[in-house]
């Protein structure tokens, strides 16, 4: 993975790491920021594997489930695999590891529209993924927790975006050159 | 909030530092500074090893547990987050002998995940370890759906039993059948007055309005599930117990191990008035309370809350929570 690429997600999820960890707060222990954050920080400065180095620092359910995200995304900028193919890949092993489908409010929300658009969209793919994931996280606002602390709580986070779902979107959102966040 | 520590990605270690040199006749770091282990332990070829990987933040739970009849090594994450698999594997690694081993996991979505994992990864090297699931808060999942609940403080029924039965030579196969009947024996329900302060964010982990208690309330200080005003503590835990027995209903007579733990910012003198009241409701209904323990040991931070946990243990089992171990935290169990 490019580290221009990383140090733009570490730039990117300072400004985030705030908004995550209060997105947490509403359905879990309120850390999901600082948590992806730590793992991103420890991918720029890593020099083997992105994705190891971050599961290895950003350690918790986020840490094994978003090194999957990572890696899908440096086979692609290793150009091994087309990006709907690698974010396809990604949401099935995630869904197989967490356990968790569509419509559970996890990350998998984000992705799994994200992946769908980029292998509908041949034209440009990565557009369609960032859109397509943006919205994704958007409708988590509406829908109740069935994995996760989330699900755990008093109305299972109805009314609140998922902070995973919302990371998927940034993370995919930093793929466009010169992006902005969508926070 | 002011909280004692030198920075964020230290506390851990800073922690550990502390704990080994506290205790250096009972553990001792491992190959890896975050596995914390025996200092003396028997040949893992010949004895089941037990170790379980957590985020830290939790303690004395579950580093302080680690000793004589009681867990070989604790895998210690960050705060509040699952250790990876890579590092629960290299507990795995230095602490899995021809005997096997079991890593004890608390069912929370982080440490199934990276648990499993570490499992897989193992399995792979050619070790023989295997995992056992802890789950017991019945506010989690409703009755029928016990194997999705998540694991609260009557986990420590099976890491003392387990630990006292693999001490004394028992096979790995018998213990995992062993840790999934404490398992099916024990309900755990929490009630929490008021939040802790997370140490990576420094902010309150829930709000909760002065006159309200939460029923229900994760580890993790996760939010609870229910809210009842606040009223005399007799009240509550009428409620409480009467919840955890229409769960799993106790027949008169039977003997009953009452587990009492402080969520780090109750008072002892709380939590012996809440021991008093499960007491007199047990009593009430002809229950008999053996080798009970009261006191913080899984906690989050300074929340305030209790929970209560009832096992009813079969005979070789009380045999075994009653056996003399040597941990740093783990409290003398009288008749």
């Amino acid at each position: 993975m490019t580290s221009s690429f990383l140090n733009q997600l570490v730039t990117r999820f300072e400004g985030l790491e705030v908004i995550l960890n209060n997105l947490d707060a509403a359905t879990g222990d309120g850390d999901h920021g600082t948590t992806i954050l730590r793992g991103l920080r420890a991918a720029e400065t890593s020099c083997g594997s992105s994705a190891k180095a971050f599961r290895m620092a950003a350690g918790g359910a986020s840490g094994s489930l978003f090194a999957l995200l990572i890696n899908a995304i440096e086979e692609v900028s290793l150009e091994k695999i087309p990006l709907g193919e690698a974010l396809a890949k990604a949401a099935d092993q995630i869904s197989q590891l967490g356990q968790a489908k569509a419509g559970d409010k996890t990350m998998l929300d984000a992705l799994i529209p994200a992946a769908e658009a980029a292998l509908a969209d041949l034209e440009n793919p990565t557009a369609a993924a960032i859109k397509a994931a943006q919205e994704g996280a958007a409708l988590t606002k509406a829908m109740s927790a069935k994995r996760g602390r989330a699900k755990y709580v008093e109305n299972a986070g109805v009314g609140h975006i998922d902070a995973g779902a919302k990371s998927v979107a940034e993370i995919l959102t930093a793929l466009e050159p010169n992006s902005r966040s969508c926070a | 909030m002011k909280k004692l520590f030198n920075s964020l990605n230290r506390m851990a270690d800073d922690m550990i530092d502390g704990f080994v040199a506290a205790y250096p006749t009972i553990v001792a770091r491992g190959d890896n500074p975050r596995v914390v282990r025996r200092s003396i332990v028997k040949p893992c070829d010949e004895k089941v090893t037990l170790l379980i990987g957590n985020g830290c933040g939790h303690e004395p739970i579950a580093m302080g547990f680690v000793g004589e009849g009681l867990l070989d090594a604790n895998i210690v994450g960050d705060v509040f987050t699952a250790p990876s698999p890579d590092l629960i594997l290299t507990g795995l690694e230095e602490i899995t002998g021809k005997a096997g081993s079991i890593l004890l996991i608390s069912r929370h979505e982080g440490d199934v995940i990276n648990g499993n994992a570490a499992i897989m990864m193992a399995e792979d090297d050619g070790l023989l370890a295997r995992s056992l699931l802890m789950y017991d808060d019945i506010s989690s999942a409703p009755k029928g759906l016990e194997n999705e609940r998540r694991g609260a403080a009557g986990t420590i029924f099976i890491y003392k039993v387990l630990g006292a039965a693999a001490e004394a030579g028992m096979s790995l196969d018998a213990l995992l059948t062993l840790g999934k009947d404490v398992r099916a024996r024990t309900r755990t329900l929490a009630a929490a007055v008021a939040p802790g302060i997370s140490p990576l964010t420094g902010e309150v982990m829930f709000t909760l309005p002065d006159d309200e208690i939460f029923i229900g309330m994760g580890v993790h200080g996760e939010p609870g599930v229910g809210r009842r005003k606040v009223g005399p503590v007799a009240d509550l835990v009428e409620f409480m117990v009467a919840e955890i027995l229409t769960d799993c209903p106790i027949s008169k007579g039977t003997p009953t191990v009452v587990l009492i733990n402080g969520a780090g910012g109750t008072t002892q003198m709380e939590l012996l008035t809440v021991f008093a009241e499960v007491t007199e409701r047990l009593t009430e209904k002809g229950i008999p309370i053996v080798s009970p323990m009261i006191g913080s040991f899984s906690t989050t931070q300074e929340m305030r809350g209790f929970s209560i946990s009832l096992f009813t243990p079969k005979h070789d089992m009380l045999e075994y929570w009653r056996a003399p171990q040597r941990s740093p935290n783990f409290p003398q169990i009288y008749g």
